[in-house]
């Protein structure tokens, strides 16, 4: 027997972030009331039941374009509460992969809960087995790794015959493209089970994808998978500590990642504190510039900037040594540890400022600059044939306006050359969720195409779609697709051709 | 090498656990285990009698041929004492408790009382039991 090898194991797991406390005596879930009966503005909120729902002939208002026929698939956390006990954080509800399909009939709608290990245990028991992100529910089930709290609920990519439903803490999950079953954890390699796959893969305009992994407290695995899905090479990487590492950017050579300061109070987690309630900001500290080479995984450089937090980049590209790479900052983790909880109490709460930023790397003189737009904004998004590639501009949902509990109400393009911006701005009653740049199949120039998004109005209380002319945001919408119904709202998506 | 170091280990551990078995009462320990997702290769247990060497040197280590309704095992002869037992399934047969490359188990493990860790295995204490005159039976689920 190896005790040896068992033993560093045991020890090694004890680092990982999402192997989590089997004894949460911490903060439990509260318990379901009616949170949301003054608040119409938080029912997505409330997450469904476990219900798959479907709309074969969305009802649209203008003219879906021609040419924009295919799948936008969705994710997000989508069951909060079961039980009698409900989740105190977003980020712990279970995966919920829409899919938006626009066909020559016109558009139809199907939304179904990820049958991960975790929802059909907690589903057939009728109550929470699982620890999660920030919640400290009492493990009822051995935790075995990571993949016993995957909830599969933040992003989706198409990968050869593989849709990939992505978490940040676990194995990828593979769906079937068509009836949006699924098909089970997706093992890259026999040694590379139930390693974190996270959820902001990069993919190029010809397919490579290039993804990470938060392996524990100063590790992070790089992967580089072909456009087939064949994972080609992989490397655990020593890399300066960050308890939350949750999107990264790639440019024509080098991999970036901004690691903020944060670390995890291990006697909050030792008490039976969630993941999520025993992250600590240290502002005192730096941000970690950490460039790695894609040719080579183990030349990085590290540089260093004041603290700031980042959860989503846009983009990132190189000329002359110099990188620039586009993100959305902000102060703190005041975001994730306090607003995000209060809305989930069905509370309406200002936000704190999340802004576009705009670093430079200059890899020879291992310096770094950045300025930060005023707007409010967050999921940037660029045209996706410009990944790692020179791009010029960045789409976001944003906020304009004077109620500062509103959540995103307009869209805003960015142009990074000019300054310059797009913008429409829908009333307060909408809420935004990202919006991605689908480019028309007969041009190549950057931003030609549409920007697709979803939704929430609150007044009509249904979830609805919107295709905008992506280089003419001003002019508003040129269809609006509405559901008769709302959903839950999503994380991030994709928009992959017919 | 492996097979011959635990061979090694494995024989004075008997030899230890033989003289000292003349020495106290004693009685047999059997343990069993379940929750095998397959009958490949073999579950191994190890049994410790104190904290130190807790998860490094167990007073005794076997491996017996995996079975998917479950595996029995019988310990003979041990002192009345305090013991806890770790035990994985070797279901590839490699000898090892295999792990993915950031060291998370990848193997079924488990240990007695079904003690579980806090970011990490449980401790002697959390999975000690108290062995007496008579035999004793106990069961341990693979997770």
């Amino acid at each position: 027997m190896d005790r040896r090898s068992f033993l560093g194991a045991a020890s090694t797991a004890a680092t990982l972030p999402f192997l989590f406390s089997a004894v949460g005596a911490g903060a439990e879930a509260v318990a379901p009331k009616p949170l949301f009966a003054n608040n119409p503005r938080l029912t997505p909120f409330r997450g469904f039941a476990g219900q798959d729902v479907a709309c074969d002939n969305v009802a649209v208002e203008g003219k879906i374009p021609a040419a924009l026929r295919g799948v936008f698939y969705r994710n997000g956390p989508g069951l909060f509460e079961r039980g009698g006990q409900r989740y105190q954080h977003w980020f712990d509800g279970d995966g919920l992969l829409n899919a938006w399909r626009f066909t020559d009939k016109g558009v139809s709608h199907q939304a179904k809960f990820i049958r991960t290990e975790k929802f059909v245990a907690e589903s057939e028991a009728g109550e929470f087995l699982m620890p999660s992100f920030g919640t400290a529910i009492k493990a009822k089930r051995p935790v075995k790794n990571s993949d016993s709290a995957n909830t599969a609920n933040t992003n989706v990519v198409r990968l050869g015959d593989r849709l990939l439903a992505m978490w940040e803490g676990g194995s990828a999950y593979d769906l079937d493209p068509q009836t949006l079953a699924t098909r089970g954890v997706v093992t890259w390699k026999p040694e590379l089970k139930a390693m974190p796959f996270s959820a902001h893969p990069k993919v190029e305009a010809d397919g490579t994808l290039w993804n990470f992994g938060s392996a524990g407290f100063g590790k992070i695995v790089l992967y580089h998978l072909s456009a087939a899905g064949e994972m080609l090479r992989y490397h655990l990487l020593d890399s300066p500590p960050s308890a939350m590492v949750h999107d990264f950017a790639v440019s024509q050579k080098h991999i970036i990642f901004l690691l903020a300061p944060v670390t995890m109070d291990r006697d909050a987690l030792k008490a039976g504190g969630s993941f999520g309630e025993s992250l600590r900001w240290n502002g005192k500290e730096s941000v970690k510039v950490l460039v790695v080479e894609k040719a080579d995984f183990t030349k990085q450089v590290v540089m260093e900037m004041p603290a700031f937090m980042v959860f989503h980049f846009g983009n990132a590209w190189e000329i002359n040594n110099m990188i620039r790479v586009d993100f959305v900052k902000s102060d703190s983790l005041d975001i994730m540890r306090e607003y995000m909880p209060r809305l989930m109490r069905g509370e309406s709460v200002a936000a704190a400022a999340s802004n576009a930023c705009f670093m430079k790397i200059d890899l020879s003189r291992r310096q770094c600059s950045m300025e930060t737009r005023s707007e409010s904004v967050e999921f940037p998004r660029i045209d996706p044939r410009f990944v790692a590639q020179r791009n010029r501009m960045v789409f976001y949902p944003s906020y304009v306006g004077h109620d500062p509990s509103s959540r995103f109400n307009s869209v805003l393009r960015v142009d990074t050359e000019t300054g310059k911006t797009d913008r429409y701005t829908f009333g307060d009653d909408v809420q935004l969720e990202e919006h991605i740049v689908v480019p028309k199949p007969d041009s190549l120039k950057e931003g030609v195409g549409w920007l697709i998004g979803v939704g929430f109005d609150q007044a009509r209380q249904q979830t609805f779609t919107t295709v905008f002319d992506a280089l003419n945001l001003s002019a508003g919408p040129v269809a609006i697709a509405r559901l008769p119904y709302w959903m839950p709202l999503c994380f991030h998506g994709n928009f992959y051709a017919a | 090498m492996k097979r011959s170091t635990s061979l090694n280990k494995l024989a004075l551990a008997f030899a230890i656990s033989a003289s000292v078995s003349t020495t106290a009462y004693a009685a047999d320990l059997t343990v069993e285990i379940k929750g095998l997702t397959s009958g490949n290769g073999q579950v191994f247990i190890a049994l410790y009698d104190k904290s130190e060497g807790w998860m490094k040197n167990g007073l005794k280590s076997v491996g017996t041929p995996a079975a998917k309704d479950g595996v029995t095992y019988e310990f003979k002869d041990l002192p009345v004492g305090e013991y806890a037992i770790s035990i994985y399934h070797d279901e590839n047969g490699n000898g090892k408790f295999d792990t993915n490359v950031a060291g998370m188990p990848i193997e079924a493990y488990g240990f007695s009382n079904d003690a579980m860790g806090n970011y990490g295995p449980p401790t002697f204490e959390q999975a000690k039991f108290k062995l007496g005159t008579d035999k004793k039976t106990i069961t341990l689920n693979l997770k």
